[in-house]
């Protein structure tokens, strides 16, 4: 092999990546909007002892699983949000916000504060997942766009 | 990193692009790459059946929407092999002139 083939193969990687980028990263505004309610009744739930709490898991797990069969169906691909790479940072600020808001829910809870107090904490997991939806969608193919060969 | 480097199991480019595509995501299922790589149902499985037995590509199958469907993901050692392979491509094309790039 010599530097022009490889400079080729490396273009066709390129290539391969903006194609998946074109085709298979679209996601409606819709998808984004469920994806945050997934998150918004598992951060609710908490803030309302184990008879809501436990239901509350229940329907979130099967948003997912809903979600992921779904993107499966429709793009032919299913990407891990954890995977390494651009999109991480944002995966882990999620998961420090859903943290932290649930905590907030469990000290509402105990504390005895009014539902108002904890649909406003939900508000904000609900703000802050469907950012951090739409951010990952577009790094992730800002990423594949980019090519990195 | 020399010529010696490149894995001739990546070498095709097909394949190169195969593995390219599966490192960006969990799984791929064999219609989008097929669509994406533009080869054909045939070509498709050989390739992924080369990369499958050289442990580089996991296919499984599964039915979505009631169709059972392939679905390959790329190993570690796929991944592995395929860093090593770009990094020696990276290498080759280092020697190129500027203006040639």
């Amino acid at each position: 092999m010599n530097p022009i083939e490889a400079r080729a193969a490396l273009d066709s990687i390129d290539a391969a990546q903006r194609d998946l980028a074109l085709k298979a990263t679209y996601c409606p505004p819709w998808r984004h909007a469920a994806f945050g309610a997934v998150l918004t009744i598992l951060v609710l739930g908490v803030g309302f002892g184990p008879a809501i709490q436990l239901p509350s898991v229940v329907i979130a797990m099967a948003g997912v699983a809903w979600l992921v069969t779904d993107d499966r169906r429709r793009y032919g691909v299913f990407v891990n949000g954890y995977r390494k790479g651009a999109t991480l940072p944002v995966t882990l600020a999620l998961l420090g916000v859903l943290i932290v808001t649930m905590a907030a829910e469990i000290h509402a809870h105990i504390s005895g504060l009014s539902v108002a107090t904890k649909l406003g904490i939900a508000g904000i997991a609900f703000v802050v997942s469907l950012g951090a939806s739409v951010a990952w969608t577009r790094i992730y193919r800002r990423e594949l766009m980019r090519g990195a060969a | 990193m020399s010529v010696d480097a490149i894995d001739m199991l990546l070498h095709p480019p097909a394949r190169l692009q195969i593995a390219a595509l599966l490192a960006k995501v969990s799984e791929m299922e064999f219609a989008k790459l097929r669509e994406i790589t533009h080869v054909s149902d045939s070509v498709l499985s050989k390739h992924l059946a080369v990369l499958g037995d050289a442990g580089y590509v996991h296919l499984r199958k599964a039915a979505v929407g009631g169709r059972q469907r392939t679905w390959a993901s790329l190993t570690r050692a796929g991944a592995s092999a395929l860093d090593a392979h770009v990094a020696a491509l990276r290498a080759l094309v280092a020697h190129l002139p500027a203006a040639a790039e």
